[in-house]
């Protein structure tokens, strides 16, 4: 069997020009554009992902500062404390920066302070509730 | 036969890795955040960043959402500092003595009583608020000094 010579040269040239424009140079291609399209939405990525750590970073700031401030020892909720606490309370609230509050009630309507019998009754006790929000991560 | 279309993809495989890795290299900060890994291929690329831009959407609405209950918060307490401050300012006058506070939003109530040696009332209180003043009672103490009780309510104006 005798291959024409003629035949196989032109069958290998066209197999070769085949090969480059049919697989190789399209897949370069496809790449290109690809990566066109990948190029633009990274820049939108990486400048929005930086504003987006600047935006934490002063959040977290904030959330870091209200935390550093003192507790208030009462929780929410009715309590019943001494009047030097409940007198205090009021100034312990406005330093601590961690509740704000929704609802707050102190009531010393049991009666005034006074001891006429010169007995210690111990000290009178003041009612406080609290309904607060408090500071959440 | 074979040789040019090798050299050809071996040629476009090189320039291929160059630009994959001047992409690391640019954007390397957000591919390391979401571990993104950049490949030969670009359709995966393509596939793997769409993916990190979803995750990313998400956080971002997190951080919203964060930032919105701390402004909640923080108007919350600004709005109660400012009573809690007028409070404070009522009461640091002397003789003085807390009977009933009561506060909820926008409005402050209190009913003290003040023990002065002055007899004319001296109620100041900041032009933030409406006041309101109800004199309970007025009772002159021995010793030229003077009882009284107060029942006050602040809003915000």
């Amino acid at each position: 069997m005798t291959i024409n010579r003629k035949f196989a040269v032109w069958f290998s040239t066209l197999l070769l020009l085949a090969l480059i424009f049919g697989l190789i140079v399209p897949d370069f291609l496809i790449f290109l554009s690809n990566t066109r399209k990948l190029e633009g939405k990274l820049q939108n990525f990486q400048s929005a992902y930086r504003l987006y750590l600047l935006r934490k970073g002063e959040y977290e700031t904030i959330v870091r500062a209200i935390k550093e401030t003192q507790d208030v020892p009462y929780g929410e909720g009715v309590s019943t404390v001494s009047v030097e606490e409940a007198e205090s309370l009021v100034a312990q609230l406005l330093s601590t920066k961690k509740i704000a509050l929704r609802e707050l009630e102190i009531n010393n309507k049991s009666g005034i302070p006074v001891n006429f019998l010169g007995f210690d009754l111990g000290s009178p006790r003041v009612v406080v509730r609290i309904v607060a929000e408090r500071v959440r991560e | 036969m074979c040789l040019p279309p090798l050299a050809f993809h071996t040629y476009f495989r090189f320039l291929k890795a160059q630009t994959v890795e001047e992409f690391k290299m640019r954007y390397a900060d957000v591919l390391r955040a979401f571990s993104v890994n950049l490949s030969l291929d670009s359709r995966k690329n393509l596939q793997e960043v769409d993916k990190a831009i979803k995750i990313f959407q998400e956080q971002l609405k997190d951080l919203r959402r964060k930032i919105e209950n701390l402004n909640n918060f923080l108007t919350l307490r600004k709005e109660n500092e400012e009573f809690l401050e007028e409070t404070v300012r009522l009461f640091s006058v002397g003789g003085r003595y807390l009977n009933y506070l009561k506060y909820t939003k926008g409005t402050l109530e209190l009913i003290f009583y003040e023990v002065s040696s002055s007899a004319e009332e001296e109620l100041n209180f900041s032009p933030a608020f409406s006041v309101e003043v109800v004199k309970e009672f007025d009772q002159p103490l021995p010793q030229g000094f003077y009882l009284r009780k107060y029942k006050v309510v602040l809003r915000r104006r």
